[in-house]
């Protein structure tokens, strides 16, 4: 469905975001992981068509993106990381602005949308007084306006309440058949559920591309759970990759990425996709 | 799904228009219009008419009240009217929508048409308002029946095609990297005094009248086509009420008349192809390289060659800043920052201090504070409106009695600013001319005060660019006028004048502490 080709974006001033980066994808949910610089940002510009690559190809669904961007354009819904709306327009006024660029005319796909996204009681209410995560919402409304074959989704969730990201990861799941939803974000647990398939990059480069169970897979061993004491504990925590701490009465109950047992208490356990993500930015894919 | 062309452009254009009409700013223009219209028209019971030929005033027929007020409207609508609509690309930068208008099947074409549309139906808008008003003032003043149809075929003539091509050379301008910024805004002022010229020395006929986008070319040509008069003044002339009034024809429908103009309206093509040339699509590498090249690589390289300086101002400020008491302390650090952040602005001091140093008396009093002013025009233009830009109002107001007394630190800073450049002019010519030195420094405190509440009230700085730069043109061809010698250069400036300034200066000043004051009572 869509094949990225030796891919490469250089700056001006030298700097290179996406470096030689091939991929395959299929319809269905894929996340892109990766630390902040990592290059998926500009990966998802570059898929998008607003920043053309330095080199490389691209094809969507056979078509060569770079040559014919309308055809993507036409299929593609994209929700920028950084994105923000019009003060003086409604809801319905932003949704309708947008419909107009994307040839939606319809009216009842703009009311069916507003309600996906929980806004329709709001829908003729100036944007300047919309929370932070109502501005998401609206603008997860706008990628989806056009029924897009392409989803692209960078860092969607940022500013959503957990029960709207919840409800915006069923809605991503419910799309992901017969399409291919791309979603960017360093939040783990966004894709945990519903990606079929991972990507993971690291300064510019695809680390690796997998399915969650072979990402699963490359952990196992590595992850231990210990309780330790809050001494034991402060003195391990700068030579261990630790993905979570809690305090209790009896300790802290830690949980540590490593090939070695960390403590002499330490149990293996069985990774979860978070270990598995650092796991693999310690060992470099 | 394929969307039309025609109703891609249509959705931008609409949307451009409604979130122009939507800002408050624009009831504003609507309010200073209709006292424009009031006050463009005066009685002849007053022994001043509206158009004078020879001392003969002609009579307020729809014709001439139409071909009248569309005369003076043009010089209005050419000038501010880049600035009003000179912010289209800059709002989807601003607002963060521009990555998804590139991901969208709308051509680089289609957008620009749209917007370009956009811009011109609100110029059309606002001179329709005004088109309202002035025959409104018919029924008050007209000394004929009111005929809509003359006015409207005269306002379409004289002002159509200075509404599309002032619209697309905004647009254009965006479009172009060094012309993005305030550089540009700068650069327009000198492209309006062409259009003047051009108006002017055309005079309806020859080649010149295909580029008379003011309209001041076709507007003689209808009055001499009936008489060929020595003088013609439009606007509150005196005349000689012993003559008879004259009476204009209604313009007549031939293709010498409006081909021209349809010509003229053209020229907005070429241009905003231009604008297509350059048009960046909101590609980040674009955006980024073209806000670097805004003032170009000139910038840069001069930011490179006054570095020592910047650190030798920004090491002063860090042992200033901290001593200096209260308000002062945040009045000192934006003065400084504003010096470190725009070395061309350094760079300018140097030369004008040196300038002020070396140059004969008879340039300093009459050039230095003009250039001086124009130097200012840049730097003051933004001072009270960056912070809402780059987002930091938050974290400022965070700061110790910064939110109580932003304005008036802003103010202090533009000041500041203002007197760093007019101090050494001031002194180079206060032996000679201690009247105009004494005017340049009241000037220096209106020009921080304008500045300041300019940008408070409407958040922007082309308000100030656009306004300050049109007063300059006055102050320029207002020769002996002391009203108008702000600074003293044309040498008519007495004592009155410098109080008056001074007045309002204090004025203005107010009116940006009361609008700060205003925010933070809606804000609760």
């Amino acid at each position: 469905m869509l094949t990225l080709d030796h891919v490469t974006k250089r700056f001006r001033g030298g700097v290179t975001a996406v470096n030689d980066l091939s991929l395959e994808l299929k319809a269905g949910v894929v996340g892109l992981l990766g630390p902040n610089g990592a290059g998926k940002t500009t990966l998802m510009q570059v898929i998008a068509t607003i920043t053309r690559p330095t080199d490389g190809q691209i094809h969507f669904q056979g078509v060569d993106i770079l040559k014919e961007p309308e055809t993507l354009r036409r299929q593609l819904g994209y929700l920028p990381q950084d994105f923000g709306v019009y003060d003086n327009l409604t809801a319905f006024e932003f949704l309708s602005y947008f419909g107009g660029l994307k040839g939606v005319t319809n009216r009842g796909r703009i009311d069916e949308l507003l309600e996906v996204v929980n806004l329709h009681t709001v829908a003729h209410r100036p944007a300047a007084t919309f929370s932070g995560g109502m501005r998401q919402r609206l603008g997860i409304a706008q990628a989806l306006l056009n029924d897009p074959a392409l989803l692209i989704v960078d860092e969607p969730t940022a500013g959503l309440d957990p029960e709207e990201r919840v409800r915006f990861r069923h809605l991503l799941s419910d799309l992901g058949h017969g399409k291919l939803v791309l979603l960017s974000t360093h939040i783990v647990s966004d894709i945990e559920s519903l990606a079929d398939t991972i990507a993971v990059m690291r300064e510019g480069r695809l680390v690796t591309c997998a399915a969650p169970e072979a990402l699963l897979q490359s952990a196992r061993g590595q992850v231990w759970e210990a309780v330790v004491s809050s001494a034991d504990y402060e003195a391990a925590r700068g030579r261990l990759k630790v993905t979570r701490a809690v305090r209790q009465a009896d300790g802290v109950h830690a949980r540590v990425v490593s090939r070695a047992q960390p403590f002499p208490t330490a149990q293996s356990v069985e990774p979860d996709l978070e270990d598995a993500y650092v796991h693999l930015m310690q060992v470099g894919g | 799904m394929t969307p039309s062309l025609g109703g891609q452009i249509r959705s931008i254009a609409a949307t451009d228009l409604k979130l122009r009409l939507r800002r408050p700013a624009t009831l504003w223009l609507i309010v200073i219009l209709s006292g424009l219209a009031y006050a463009f028209i005066p009685d002849p019971a007053t022994g001043r008419g509206l158009m004078v030929a020879d001392g003969a005033r002609a009579l307020y027929t729809s014709q001439v009240m139409a071909i009248s007020t569309a005369g003076l409207a043009a010089f209005l609508l050419t000038f501010a009217g880049f600035y009003l609509t000179s912010n289209s690309l800059r709002r989807d930068l601003l607002a963060r929508t521009g990555g998804i208008i590139a991901a969208t099947p709308v051509s680089s074409g289609a957008y620009l048409a749209g917007k370009w549309l956009g811009g011109a139906a609100y110029l059309g808008l606002v001179t329709l308002a005004y088109l309202l008003n002035i025959m409104g003032m018919h029924l008050l003043r007209g000394e004929g029946p009111l005929q809509p149809f003359v006015y409207l075929l005269t306002y379409l003539l004289a002002l159509g095609p200075a509404i599309l091509v002032v619209s697309a050379l905004a647009l254009t301008f965006e479009c172009i990297p060094p012309l993005s910024g305030r550089l540009g805004d700068v650069a327009y002022f000198f492209v309006w005094m062409v259009f003047v010229a051009l108006g002017a020395i055309s005079e309806g006929i020859g080649a010149g009248r295909f580029l008379d986008v003011m309209g001041i070319g076709f507007i003689l040509a209808q009055v001499h086509a009936v008489m060929s008069a020595q003088s013609l003044a439009i606007g509150m002339t005196p005349f000689d009420p012993q003559v008879a009034p004259w009476v204009l024809p209604p313009i007549s429908l031939t293709v010498g008349t409006v081909l021209p103009r349809i010509i003229t309206a053209l020229v907005a093509l070429p241009i905003l192809l231009v604008g297509l040339l350059f048009f960046h699509r909101f590609d980040p590498a674009r955006v980024r390289s073209a806000s670097q090249a805004s003032g170009g690589q000139l910038i840069r390289r001069v930011s490179l060659l006054v570095k020592p300086l910047t650190r030798v101002v920004s090491e002063v400020g860090a042992r200033l800043v901290p001593a200096a008491p209260g308000a002062l302390r945040a009045v000192l650090a934006e003065t400084v920052m504003t010096l470190c952040q725009s070395p061309l602005v350094l760079l300018a001091w140097i030369g004008v201090t040196a300038a002020a140093v070396v140059t004969t008396h008879e340039t300093a009093v009459h050039t230095l504070p003009l250039v001086v002013s124009v130097v200012l025009a840049i730097a003051l233009a933004d001072l009270s409106t960056r912070d809402r830009t780059a987002g930091t109002l938050p974290m400022l107001y965070g700061m110790p009695r910064v939110k109580p007394d932003y304005a008036w630190i802003k103010f202090g800073a533009a000041a500041a600013l203002a007197l760093l450049f007019c101090v050494p002019v001031a002194l180079r010519i206060a032996i000679g001319s201690p009247g105009g030195a004494l005017s340049l420094l009241v000037a220096a405190g209106f020009m921080a005060a304008l500045a300041t509440a300019l940008g408070f009230l409407t958040r922007t700085p082309k308000a100030f660019m656009g306004i300050f730069l049109l007063f300059l043109y006055l102050v320029m061809n207002g020769g002996q006028v002391p009203a108008l010698d702000f600074a003293g250069w044309n040498g008519a400036a007495t004592g009155s004048t410098r109080l008056g300034y001074l007045a309002v200066t204090g004025l203005l000043a107010a009116v940006a502490g009361g609008r700060h004051r205003w925010d933070l009572a809606r804000e609760k």
